[in-house]
């Protein structure tokens, strides 16, 4: 028995969100790829339903949607709007950490996309380097070397900040 | 043997993330909104899942409303008249508009490869229109089945990842995708009478397929397959075919008479309900296409290809152009790039 669009958008929508979120840095540009890749999924649902793995397939088709992704959302967004995004809000109680880790989180923005696709799919979908490679269309070699330059970057800016 | 820095920036990655978690969206809204844009994509989807119907309009769309018109009173297909947009369609569409034109011979056939795939861009307000051949041989990836070519993406994932395609490769957004299949320009071709098209190099005739010889001729309704199927003897056969199929559209489209004499009623009758019977139309827009067409009188027709060898899509331009289309400043792009410009 097929899944149903339906049945899926139920059960994964929130979570695909998240993982958008992780993507773009930002609530509204995971709102728009979430539902550009679901109008197309949609489109072509027998063909995600008949996939051996309907949650993967759709997992693919969002993260190389985010790595095309026409370069107009996260800088011209960043720089043209006045009031900082509202991640930084929160108790401020562990404020010296919490910058900390805002500076994590900025560096993952500067960072090239497939490089921060990567992290993403490793630290936070916890993906083994196989599946990783899968989604990202690429050889497990070429996962590797992005995880590790993007955690170069990332220990730099750590240092640099201490 | 990790250094501790190493653990550390893989904790603070974790960090980082699960704490932004919150940032993500509430999924109910989101459900709504996608079944929104869904709604509105199946529509236009659905508008012009034809064979043929926007080209023979481009075609002839000047000529046609002068039969269409005599045919009225006769009980007239439905779908002419969306074809045509009625008389009380609403002012002409002002925006510029791009069609991907996907050709072949029986293209509309399951498993079919694309034989010729053309960007047509309509200027604001109808004053000009291009053909940007997109090379059926170009690489491509696909999220999904990996390296493919653009030709071979109609056969994997239908028109509407050949579609996808196009509008990731040029930032286009495309307002029409139309399969035309080549018996249409061959009924087109009919109706006019048939087309002079001079060519600068011979297509040698191959096994089932006739030739042409170089220099100006007379091609049939009947030869217009063999023509667009036909492989040039030059070095690029692709480009040598994209630039034939681009010459004949633009003798047919030089052929069609403004006010509509000289034209073989029968033959544009029978255009228009080839053309016409699968038509979907749910929305105004692609009548309201013709009716800017009609409005200005048919546009100069430019065609663009790309003489680079090689598989790589306009590798040496393609920023420039993709962004002349997206801006509709393709004019100004050809007189500045006269190697790519058939005119």
């Amino acid at each position: 028995m097929l899944v149903t669009y339906e049945e899926f958008a139920d059960s994964r929508l929130s979570a695909l969100l998240r993982y958008a979120v992780m993507l773009t840095g930002d609530a509204d540009s995971a709102q728009d790829l979430v539902q550009e890749t679901m109008v197309r999924v949609q489109l072509n649902w027998r063909r995600v339903a008949q996939s051996d793995a309907p949650d993967g397939y759709v997992r693919r088709i969002l993260t190389n949607q985010f790595i095309e992704m026409r370069r107009t959302s996260w800088w011209r967004r960043v720089l043209l709007r006045a009031d900082p995004d509202p991640v930084i809000a929160g108790p401020s109680d562990h404020a010296q950490e919490n910058a900390e880790r805002d500076r994590v989180w900025s560096l993952l923005a500067s960072l090239p996309r497939r490089q921060r696709a990567a992290l993403v799919l490793r630290y936070y979908e916890d993906l083994p380097d196989q599946e990783i490679a899968d989604v990202l269309g690429c050889a497990v070699g070429t996962v590797r070397s992005s995880i590790s330059r993007g955690l170069d970057a990332l220990r730099a800016e750590l240092v640099e900040s201490r | 043997m990790r250094s501790t820095d190493d653990d550390r920036a893989e904790q603070e990655l974790r960090a980082a993330f699960e704490r932004h978690e919150g940032l993500a969206p509430d999924a109910g809204p989101v459900r709504e909104k996608i079944d929104f844009a869904w709604l509105r994509a199946k529509r236009r989807r659905a508008r012009l899942r034809v064979a043929g119907a926007a080209v023979a309009v481009l075609l002839v769309g000047a000529a046609l409303p002068v039969v269409i018109a005599g045919w009225r009173h006769g009980g007239q297909p439905a779908t002419a008249d969306l074809l045509l947009g009625t008389a009380t369609a609403g002012p002409a569409a002002g925006g510029p508009v791009d069609l991907l034109v996907i050709g072949g011979a029986e293209i509309d056939a399951d498993d079919q490869r694309a034989d010729t795939l053309m960007l047509v861009h309509v200027a604001a307000g109808g004053t000009g229109a291009w053909m940007v051949s997109l090379p059926r041989e170009g690489e491509v990836d696909t999220p999904d089945r990996g390296p493919t070519t653009l030709g071979e993406s109609l056969r994997v994932g239908g028109p509407s990842m050949t579609r996808d395609l196009v509008e990731e490769i040029t930032g286009v957004d495309l307002d029409e995708v139309v399969m035309v299949d080549y018996a249409v320009i061959g009924t087109a071709a009919k109706a006019l009478g048939g087309v002079r098209v001079c060519l600068g190099h011979e297509i040698p005739a191959t096994t089932g397929a006739e030739g042409f010889h170089s220099g100006c001729q007379q091609i049939d309704a009947t030869e217009v397959t063999a023509f667009l199927k036909s492989r040039p003897g030059v070095a690029d056969v692709s480009y040598g075919r994209d630039r034939n199929t681009q010459a004949l559209v633009r003798a047919l489209l030089a052929k069609v008479p403004s006010d509509g004499t000289g034209v073989d009623g029968e033959a544009l009758k029978a255009l228009a309900l080839a053309a016409g019977k699968d038509i979907e139309f749910t929305e105004g827009e692609g009548a309201a296409l013709v009716t800017s067409l009609r409005a200005t009188g048919l546009p100069t027709l430019t065609g663009i290809s790309d003489p680079t060898p090689g598989t790589d899509i306009y590798p040496e331009v393609s920023e420039g152009l993709y962004e002349a289309i997206r801006d509709d400043t393709l004019a100004g792009w050809s007189s500045a790039h006269p190697d790519y410009v058939l005119d």
